[in-house]
């Protein structure tokens, strides 16, 4: 599956974002416990749009959120939104609502 | 960048129970390469004599057996290996309660063992350098 900018992306359950020390990192869940050898560190973007994968806000609108909060063109925002979204797909971290 | 101490502790503070595979054969044959090791913070569950515990030794992350504790000092040791060198207890990050589907691996008898065994194996040196000099 390719991202879409039409698509609202939902995040799994078996994957959760926590703040640690200044950092984001992404934890998978395997059982009841955080399989802390595969941890998946965010940039500060990478946090922004994780936050947002919410299942409700489509592509473009995370984008507009992007723009304004970051203060960059919209063809680098999507560039770097879709780019994300395709490694999240890549390791079964969100699916498409 | 986060160290991985902090970044351990900071996991085991918000997650109940984290899990690791295991590399590296030096427990064997109690914990395999590749099993998955079920870890609970040291502050929440303290480890005791013939724990497997998950340490930060000054070469990194260590999965070793706790062999001996005196106040805040303690040492570890592989079950197929020379006892590490002396850490804090603060250095001990999670204690291990579970390998895969088996119950913790806790086995006060092979950590007597692998002390003695070491004590023996240094007093045996030192005494062959004293008899050589």
């Amino acid at each position: 599956m390719s991202a879409s900018l039409e698509t609202a992306y939902t995040r799994s359950e078996r994957m959760i974002g926590r703040r640690i020390a200044d950092e984001y990192v992404l934890v998978p869940i395997v059982g009841e416990g955080a399989e802390i050898d595969s941890l998946f560190n965010l940039s500060r973007v990478g946090a922004f749009i994780w936050e947002r994968l919410d299942g409700k806000a489509a592509g473009a609108a995370v984008v507009t959120a992007i723009v304004e909060r970051f203060e960059v063109p919209r063809e680098r925002a999507e560039a770097d939104y879709l780019e994300f979204v395709e490694q999240l797909l890549s390791i079964a971290a969100i699916r498409g609502a | 960048m986060i160290a991985p101490r902090q970044l351990l502790e900071g996991l085991l503070q918000h997650f109940p129970e984290a899990t690791l595979r295991v590399s590296g054969r030096c427990l064997e044959p109690r914990i395999r390469e590749g099993e998955r090791v079920r870890l609970h913070s040291a502050a929440l569950c303290r480890p005791r004599f013939g724990d497997v515990v998950l340490t930060m030794q000054p070469q990194g992350l260590r999965l070793h057996r706790l062999v001996w504790a005196l106040g805040d000092r303690v040492r570890t040791q592989a079950d197929r290996g020379a006892l590490d060198p002396v850490l804090e207890r603060r250095d001990i990050l999670a204690t291990v309660v579970g390998v895969g589907d088996r119950p913790r691996p806790r086995d006060p008898l092979r950590a007597a063992r692998s002390l003695l065994v070491s004590l023996a194996r240094a007093l045996s040196g030192r005494a062959r350098a004293a008899l050589a000099g």
